[in-house]
């Protein structure tokens, strides 16, 4: 009687130690997939900021003295969504970008200052259009960059090399702080 | 020696699989941030994702100021910055000072790293994408009363197609 059982248990062992693992593996590997994928969404990165000096003498600040010298442009957010460029004040960004891009052409900075009232959502997209139009600038004068590069004589890989750091380098953009009155906690 | 079974090779596949995912799952979201404080980060396009063990300030929806995970106010801001900074520059210029002396580098070359390194320390604002600037603006300020020489604004990746 005893040996029987063994048999069958044996026998059950040997038919059903198998089971289709196919689907279960494919279902795993394939939410692993995702998983993975959408990490790269969850992964902190962020924008350099370059905060502006404050006056130490009686001298006018740097930024000042640049500015009056047109190496510099002053970019105001508005809290509500218009921007002051320049001179041009509570302009829509698809008329303040033709400006932009001249100025980011030629190497200058940008002195960025926003509202109080500002949603620090919007001042965060307005850095990242900032850095999307000077990638734009950079693109349309890629050409030209190159074209010097060849001309000083640099080789093909130098050349690459350095329109690499040319895109690296981003827009110089100086945070200034606030436009009008604000207070802290 | 008899070939293995498909079955043999997809168990292991499938439970080493299922552990990863659990693993990633349970510690994933706390691996890729600096801070285990809860704010809601702004997305961004461009963004640049080199973020070398930066020290973090994080400022949650009821402007909470936190020095990685503790709380602290704004008046004693700098000064928590301040030691935070000591503590890095401790740690990274020991790690970094013990690696180049093995590798046989000079004592000068040594302390040009360990000086250059500690220089690029980078101080990450976290801050809730629904605050308003004036109250980032008031914690990049103390950041310069600090240490900071390097500081960046905490984002997210934007998903293509929005949000």
């Amino acid at each position: 009687m005893r040996r029987i059982k063994l048999d069958v248990w044996e026998e059950e062992k040997q038919s059903s130690a198998k089971p289709n693992l196919t689907s279960f593996s494919d279902i795993v590997t394939s939410l692993l997939i995702m998983f993975m994928a959408s990490m790269s969404f969850l992964v902190e990165s962020g924008f350099y900021v370059q905060r502006g000096a404050r006056a130490r003498s009686r001298k006018k600040p740097l930024q000042a003295r640049e500015k009056k010298k047109g190496l510099k442009l002053v970019l105001n957010v508005n809290a509500d969504g218009t921007l002051d460029v320049g001179d041009r004040k509570g302009i829509t960004r698809e008329e303040a970008e033709p400006i932009l891009k001249t100025f980011f052409k030629k190497g200058k900075m940008i002195i960025f200052r926003a509202e109080g009232d500002a949603s620090y959502e919007y001042v965060v997209e307005i850095i990242d259009w900032l850095y999307q139009v000077n990638y734009e600038a950079m693109k349309e004068i890629e050409p030209e960059f190159r074209r010097k590069l060849k001309e000083q004589g640099y080789t093909d890989e130098e050349i690459e090399e350095q329109v690499k750091l040319f895109y690296k380098q981003g827009p110089q953009i100086v945070i200034m702080g606030v436009k009008g009155p604000y207070h802290c906690p | 020696m008899g070939t293995p079974d498909f079955g043999d090779i997809l168990l292991p596949l499938g439970g080493v699989s299922l552990l990863i995912l659990m693993v990633l799952i349970s510690s994933g979201k706390d691996l890729m941030q600096t801070s285990s404080v809860k704010v809601n980060l702004p997305r961004a396009n461009v963004t640049q994702t080199k973020m070398e063990e930066p020290i973090s300030v994080t400022i949650d929806i009821n402007r909470n100021v936190y020095v990685y995970n503790d709380p602290v106010s704004l008046d004693s801001l700098d000064l928590k910055i301040e030691q935070a900074f000591k503590a890095k520059e401790k740690e990274i210029g020991a790690k970094l000072r013990e690696k180049l002396e093995k590798l046989g580098y000079p004592p000068e070359v040594i302390d040009k790293e360990v000086e250059a390194r500690i220089k690029s320390l980078l101080l990450l604002i976290r801050a809730d994408k629904d605050l308003t600037w004036a109250d980032v603006w008031c914690i990049i300020k103390e950041t310069k009363q600090a240490r900071a020489r390097r500081v960046a604004l905490a984002v997210l990746r934007k998903k293509k197609g929005g949000g």
